[in-house]
This record gives C-alpha cells, structure tokens and sequence, in this order.
C-alpha cells in the first residue's frame, strides 16, 4: 500500500516536478509497484481530461473597459490655495464661451510668441495667436491648453469639453515644479478638489467632460522650474485626444 | 518588430502611460482571463474579476515590486478577486438557491462538447483551494514554485494539493459519468 507521501511523488512526477533523488525513488517504486503504476495512470488520465478545456478568447472590449477606468497612482491632496473657490465641473461648459477672453487675460504678457514650447500634438490642435498654447478641435474634444503666470506660479490652464469623461495628466517630473494648488478662471467654474491627484511628479484630473480650471505649478526651489518640459495629456472616451509637451 | 520589455511597460505605466498599460494587458488578458473563468466558472464574471483585477494592479504599480515577477503579481490579484468573488456569489445566491448552481454562461455554452462542461462543472464542485492549483498548473501551466509565489504557499503544500486536488477531481468525473 503506498503512503501519502509516495502518491504525492507520483503526482509530482506527473508535472515533471521532481529533483534528481525523487526521480530516482519514483522511478524505483514505479518499477516495484503495480499501485504506483495504476495510480500514475490513474492521475494522468485526470490531467489529460482537464487539459481539454478549450482556450476561451476575453471579450474583445475587455482591454478598452480597463483603460478607460484606469487610474495609475492615487495619493490624493487637497490644494494649498483655499481661497479660491471649487466648483463642480458640469458648470465648466459656460466657460468655454468666455475661453479666449479670459485667456487674454491671465497669461503672462511678455510670453515670447515664437517660443517652440510643445511638440507631439495627436490631436488636430493651433497655437492659440499670442499665447503659449494651443486650441483643441478634434472629434471628441475641444477647447484650449495653455501655459501661463498667475501670482508669481506657472499655471497651466484648461478649458475643454468633451463627449465622454475626461482625464487630464500633467507630468511634472525633472521640471522642478509641483503641484499648488486648483484656481479658477475669472467667471469660469474650476473643478471639483476632490477629482485631483498629485503624487510621482503626476498631477492626474478626472473630470465629466467639461473642465475649466488652471493648475498652479510653483517651483520647488529657487532657480527650479526653469528649462524642464511639462508634459500634457488628455485621455477621453479610452482614447489619448491630446498629447504635447511644454518647455517651461 | 522588437517586443517593448516588460520592465519598460511597467515603468512606462507608473508614469501613467496608457500605451504601456495597454501593452501589460495585452499580454496578460488573455491568460488571466482564462484562469479566472475556471476559478469563477462564467465568462461574464470572469470578465469583471479580470478587469477588476487589471485595474487594482494599475492603481498599485507603485507599490510593485521588480523583484518579483509581474505575472506572479497579476495572478495573485487575480486569484484573490476571483475568490472575493465566489464569496460575494456565494453569500448572495445561497439564500435563494439552494440547488447546485448552473455556473453556464453563454460563452460556456459555446463549448458546446459535453466533456468540457461536465469539466467545468466537476471544477466548480472542488473545493476553492484545490480549483485554484488545478487552473494555475493545468491551464496557466506554471511550476510549483511559481503557484507558490502567486498563493503564498511552500511548493511543498502546492505539490500536497495537486495530488488531493486530481483524486478529487477524478472521483467528481466518475460520479458525473466521464469516462476516464
């Protein structure tokens, strides 16, 4: 009778799982023993069977379900700068009709026109006349990114509307800026607190597809912040919309 | 055209990087899918284990560690969110449905032999720690090392269930008429 042990290396031997000494014994008593024997047959006859199984191919919008959901890093902040206030998001579509007005007025007035500050478009986008930015028109999205000055901080701002929920990235790493915080634009709502994340360099917006708000961007020490590229991109409806990079 | 090393993806994708991300699933989906579709027994939810299962590892690339291997990761989560979810099942249905559950959605329906159902079905009547070493070793086709890594378990234990796992099963498949 084998014991427990000597069924299990059968078993093991099966899944050619067995050291050189096991191999041994295993071969030894597969020799010696009609019950090993029977039992080896016993196992593989089971395997065999379960090994028919077909393959089953995943759903074929199974990949797009997960990036459209997707969210890398969630260390969630609350903006330094209070006193500006917070409002939902949906109310950001009036802002897109004030967009160039506010635009004007917000960003900085010596920005060189010719500056060569973004690169990698995917989207169809124009350098907005005067400013450093562009504007968005593309199925699916549409509105302005810019980049401009506000209370001594860099501020990148956003007026966008969407079909489907947006998410907006902004990759601070090696610029030597961070986060400070969510302002709104004159009239034009800003967006809900509680929709942002800032952590790994990564300031992350996630938003109903309407957004109209500027991220601060202070740098993080004296003479940082000068000569890095912050890099932008807009994802909506499980597809990257806007892509570019910003020389600071 | 050279395949972006895993490495590269996973780093990419700690940046947020969605090609990357896509790149991950795109290698993984499929298996994933698979062992979780033997461990919860219905495509539709093995679906939402697997997306499930991709999204908390993207949340979490942060906290991977590349001293392990990623698949190793992604099928723990897997595993667990496969088990999660035949609890929640388990805990909404066992109320109302005393009877044996049919676990046949309609992608299972589509294996259309009579072997492969009454195979699902014998796997769904193991008990949960021995469905999991089947699906990893018989369709996921890893080593006992690798089963270990991915439940926390000595390939000692993994080795042990894998031979009580097979007796089982073997006595389900005769009770249900399979010749074997």
């Amino acid at each position: 009778m084998l014991n427990r042990d000597q069924r299990e290396l059968i078993s093991a031997g099966l899944d050619g799982e067995l050291t050189s000494r096991e191999r041994r014994e295993h071969d030894a008593l597969l020799a010696a023993s009609a019950e090993a024997r029977a039992l080896q047959a016993e196992l593989r006859a089971v395997g065999g069977a379960l090994e028919t199984l077909p393959e089953v191919a995943p759903p074929s919008d199974l990949a797009e379900r997960v990036l459209a959901q997707a969210t890398p890093r969630r260390a969630s902040v609350t903006p330094i700068r209070s006193r500006w206030r917070r409002v939902q998001l949906p109310l950001a579509f009036a802002a897109g009709l004030l967009a160039a007005v506010v635009v004007q007025r917000l960003l900085p007035h010596g920005a060189p026109e010719d500056q060569q500050w973004m690169s990698g478009t995917l989207a169809p986008a124009s350098k907005l006349p005067g400013l450093t930015g562009h504007r968005i028109d593309t199925e699916g999205l549409h509105g302005q990114v810019s980049l401009g000055q506000r209370d001594g901080a860099r501020a990148l701002e956003f007026r966008l509307q969407a079909s489907a929920p947006l998410e907006i990235e902004v990759d601070l790493e090696g610029t030597g800026r961070s986060f400070g915080g969510v302002v709104s634009v004159d009239e034009a709502p800003g967006v809900d607190a509680q929709r942002i994340e800032f952590a790994g360099g990564t300031v992350r917006v996630v938003g109903d597809g309407a957004a109209a708000f500027g991220l601060l961007l202070p740098a993080m020490a004296t003479g940082a912040g000068q000569g890095g590229a912050i890099r932008v991109a807009i994802h909506s409806g499980g597809e990257i919309r806007y892509e570019a990079t910003f020389e600071d | 055209m050279t395949e972006t090393p895993e490495s590269a993806l996973i780093e990419r994708g700690r940046r947020g990087d969605r090609q990357a991300l896509a790149g991950l699933l795109d290698r993984y989906q499929g298996p994933v899918f698979n062992a979780a579709l033997r461990i919860v027994g219905n495509p539709d939810d093995a679906s939402d284990v697997t997306q499930s299962a991709f999204l908390k590892a993207f949340e979490n690339l942060d906290r991977y560690d590349p001293a392990y291997r990623f698949f190793s990761w992604i099928y723990r989560i897997a595993v667990n969110e496969s088990i999660n979810h035949n609890k929640r099942r388990y805990r909404t249905h066992s109320l109302e449905e005393r009877d044996i559950p049919d676990h046949r959605g309609p992608q299972a329906s589509a294996e259309s032999g009579t072997l492969s159902r009454q195979l699902q079905e014998g796997l769904m009547e193991l008990d949960e720690i021995y469905r999991v070493v089947v699906v990893l070793r018989h369709y996921s086709e890893f080593s006992y090392r690798e089963i270990g890594e991915i439940l926390d378990i000595p390939e000692k234990t993994v080795k042990s269930r894998l031979f009580t796992a097979r007796r089982q099963m073997r006595d389900i498949l005769l009770a249900r008429g399979v010749d074997l």
